[in-house]
């Protein structure tokens, strides 16, 4: 009797065990399916800021942000709102196919393009697919952890045929044999000629006297402002200096309003952050590294000074380093600097509540008689093949001759054409938004672009977390500097 | 008849090994263990034993994996001396272990004294605490990315129900290290627990009724019998808790989204072996930086052993 007594308590015991588990795992999973709820307010804010936190937070650090970001300064840390929180290292954008399965030739094309430029590279794509019917393209945007995943694909021979790389990743990649070279025959053949490009980014196609790569876009930083915060407080125009600028800064940073946010920071100190801590020191004449690529040169009292300004505009304008690209949208930010691919975001009345207030005016300079804005461009680049068939190879210079041909499309994605032709016919237009990206195509005349060292993705990460440091008050400005410079003199030396 | 005699005479048979040979593997052989062994060896030294002396070929040469590898010699290490980001990384991880081993030493056997009282919901009770070991490092660093939200995460959430203020977890450096901290020991808890369980199970009944007859009080028990009852537990669970603490790398991924916390202040020598080695592709360095992980977890596992080896061995 005790046996049954016993074994009726165990079983019992076990079917409360049981209800008890079933009610805790349901009540658990039903508050998990809440919490991880659509809980963005409008659909762009989404689209840009969970492919820029994916971006942002799948390749910080030490490779790059894959993804454009796209509200300048949208955070990847968790401390953003939930929108940005919401996927921490997914790709943006599933594999996209276009074009019949029963076409001869398949190519894959990956890119780093993320949010905004994604979408409307995949409409391209598509539009490619229907005018060419016998060839498919199996599409990738904004690849996270692009870098070392070209990488890793050329090692094991599973690259893509066509890519989209930043021309910062020219030289990293052609010294590593990641990428296969051009010939000036499969140009002709393709009809590319040099002249019809923007001939400084044509340089960057050549390394070591090899052609890898045909340009695709130019991009640079120009500044963003809410005109009705500028005028609130006293400002009819924006500023053209960086005096200026700072001066705009203090007068507009009260109560809720942020005067300023720094282009990419808190993006866990990824490569976005150099390029704009690049843009601002070229203003002050200090380069990056010295001409033969050997070591930093940035650790100098101009360049100190560059951080100090960036320092003294972050404090003054968002001292707590509260996370931006929602204040941008709603009209809570004064001011700061962002690249042209935010112009379907920030003018978009459906996207942005403060579209009509915000406008776009050329970056600020420390001396207007030197001035200096940072470039970046996109480039065609055709990854190495272990059996690079010749069919594949004829399709992918046809993908990229109507790429090119097509820019004009590609420019409503908020890129300026690297081809002349649709250069000119993007910039002489009536579309609205390609009125605004003429702003950023006017600084094309002073455009720096960053050092084409092979070192570069190594160099770029080291740099954005010392600066931000430095920024953030962590450590003083000589001290960032101090460290970034030995570790980029480190990382050079390693060979 | 004939036929059937002849193949009914045993034809000796050539052996396929020698005698000494057979000898070995016979049912008395030295050898006879290897081959119940030889499934098993085959893979622990083809994926574990190998990779290992390859590393150490591989830290002394200069690979990206595109290119063929260059013989460097002891540089490799030689650059760790002045390597700031190594030397941080190195800093962080020593001060994750202290933080983190202590706690994850101690709770769990706290946890294990609790669960081995007699009361209602035990068995629910163990399975809770064991539960979180179920699920991946990713997941957990997803979970508590969410939990350590500044604006709408619980922690902050209870924790300014009960008047505490609300803290940047994430993203502040020091709180970074701490958070980290407690969800590791949230997660691995468990495990401990369970060892510590099960140690606490193997201590005899009789002494502990022996000694509340003398009158000890808790604490005396705890002292005199539980202890040193748990000495080779304990051994054990303190070496594997270090070894694991200064191999943490994923949750740290996770929640700091690959970037080594803010301002490299969450930084690990596993964050960094991985970033050197599979981000940048400089494969001698990582391998560098393996070999000098497994020489820094030697030593304290070498320390511990010589603090406890006065202890039982049953």
């Amino acid at each position: 009797m005790h046996d049954d007594a016993r074994a009726s308590s165990v079983s019992s015991r076990r079917a409360f065990l049981r209800y008890t588990l079933a009610a805790v795992g349901g009540v658990g999973a039903a508050s998990l399916l809440a919490a991880c709820g659509p809980g963005t307010p409008a659909p762009a804010s989404s689209g840009g800021g969970a492919p820029s936190t994916a971006g942002g937070g799948g390749g910080a650090a030490a490779t790059q942000a894959p993804a454009q970001p796209a509200p300048a300064g949208a955070t990847a840390t968790p401390n953003a709102a939930a929108a940005s929180v919401a996927n921490p290292t997914a790709t943006p954008y599933p594999v996209a196919n276009f074009g019949s399965n029963s076409a001869k030739v398949s190519i894959r094309y990956w890119t780093i393009l993320g949010s905004v430029d994604g979408i409307v590279m995949n409409d391209l794509v598509r539009k490619f697919a229907e005018a060419n019917p016998d060839i498919r393209v199996e599409s990738l945007q904004g690849v996270v952890d692009f870098i070392p995943k070209m990488e890793a694909a050329a090692i094991s021979s599973t690259a893509p045929d066509v890519a989209i790389v930043r021309h910062t990743y020219i030289a990293a990649f052609a010294s590593k044999n990641v990428l296969s070279p051009i010939t000036p025959d499969e140009l002709s053949q393709a009809g590319i000629k040099a002249e019809d490009f923007d001939q400084t980014v044509w340089k960057f196609t050549q390394y070591q006297g090899q052609q890898y790569t045909v340009p695709l876009d130019i991009h640079l930083h120009a500044m963003l402002h809410n005109k009705k915060l500028l005028a609130d407080a006293g400002f009819s125009k924006p500023p053209t200096t960086l005096d200026e600028w700072t001066d705009v800064i203090k007068k507009t940073s009260k109560g809720d309003v942020l005067g300023y946010n720094t282009f990419a920071i808190g993006n866990g100190a990824a490569e976005p952050l150099t390029w704009y801590w690049y843009g601002i020191s070229r203003q002050f004449g200090v380069e990056m590294l010295t001409p033969d690529f050997s070591k930093a040169a940035f650790n100098t009292p101009d360049g100190i000074a560059a951080v100090k300004w960036m320092r003294d505009a972050q404090q003054t304008g968002n001292p707590k380093a509260v996370p931006a690209g929602d204040l941008q949208r709603t009209g809570k930010v004064a001011t700061w600097g962002d690249g042209p691919w935010i112009s379907t975001l920030y003018f978009d009345k459906t996207k942005a509540e403060a579209a009509p207030d915000l406008d776009v005016a050329p970056l600020p300079q420390h001396d207007p008689a030197k001035p200096a804005t940072w470039a970046q461009s996109h480039q065609f680049a055709l990854p190495r093949q272990r059996n690079q068939d010749p069919a594949k190879r004829e399709a992918v210079f046809r993908f990229i001759k109507w790429m090119g041909e097509h820019s004009v499309d590609w420019a409503k994605a908020g890129q300026v054409p690297a081809r002349n032709s649709a250069r000119q016919e993007a910039l002489t237009t009536d579309d609205p938004y390609l009125k605004k990206l003429q702003v950023w195509a006017s600084e094309l005349k002073y455009p720096a672009f960053m050092p084409s060292s092979p070192h570069l993705l190594e160099i770029m990460p080291r740099i954005a977390a010392n600066v931000e440091g430095a920024l953030l008050n962590q450590w003083s400005v000589e001290e960032g500097l101090q460290k970034a410079e030995s570790e980029v003199n480190q990382i050079i030396a390693a060979g | 008849m004939r036929s059937a005699e002849r193949v009914m005479v045993a034809q000796p048979r050539r052996a396929a090994l020698s005698r000494p040979a057979r000898r070995l593997l016979s049912e008395q052989g030295a050898l006879y263990p290897l081959l119940y062994l030889a499934p098993f060896l085959v893979f622990f030294l083809a994926f574990q034993v190998y990779p290992i002396f390859y590393g150490l070929y591989v830290s002394l040469t200069a690979w990206d994996l595109l290119t063929p590898p260059r013989f460097v010699g002891l540089a490799n290490y030689t650059a760790l001396v002045n390597d700031h980001l190594f030397l941080t990384s190195l800093h962080n991880t020593v001060l994750f272990v202290v933080l983190d081993a202590p706690l994850a030493v101690l709770i769990p056997l706290g946890l294990a004294m609790l669960v081995n009282e007699h009361m209602p919901g035990r068995a629910l009770f163990r399975s809770a605490f064991v539960v979180p070991l179920m699920i991946s490092a990713s997941s957990v660093g997803v979970l508590w990315q969410w939990f350590y939200n500044p604006a709408l995460g619980l922690i902050n959430y209870y924790a300014q129900m009960v008047g505490l203020p609300g803290q940047h977890w994430l993203s502040e450096a020091g709180w970074a290290t701490v958070a980290i901290v407690i969800t590791t020991v949230w997660w691995t808890s468990g495990f401990n627990m369970v060892l510590f369980l099960a140690g606490l199970q193997n201590i005899p009944e009789h002494l502990y009724d022996a000694a509340k007859v003398d009158g000890a009080g808790a604490w005396a028990l705890f002292r005199n019998i539980t202890l040193p009852g748990l000495r080779p537990t304990t051994l054990f669970v303190g070496v594997t808790t270090i070894i694991g603490a200064f191999r943490v790398f994923a949750q740290v991924l996770v929640m700091t989204n690959n970037s080594g916390g803010p301002f490299d202040s969450t930084r690990t020598l596993v964050m960094h072996l991985y970033q050197t080695g599979f981000q940048f592709f400089r494969m001698g360095g990582a391998a560098a930086v393996a070999w000098v992980l497994f020489l820094i977890v030697l030593v304290f596992t070498v320390i511990q052993f010589r603090l406890q080896s006065g202890g039982a061995t049953d």
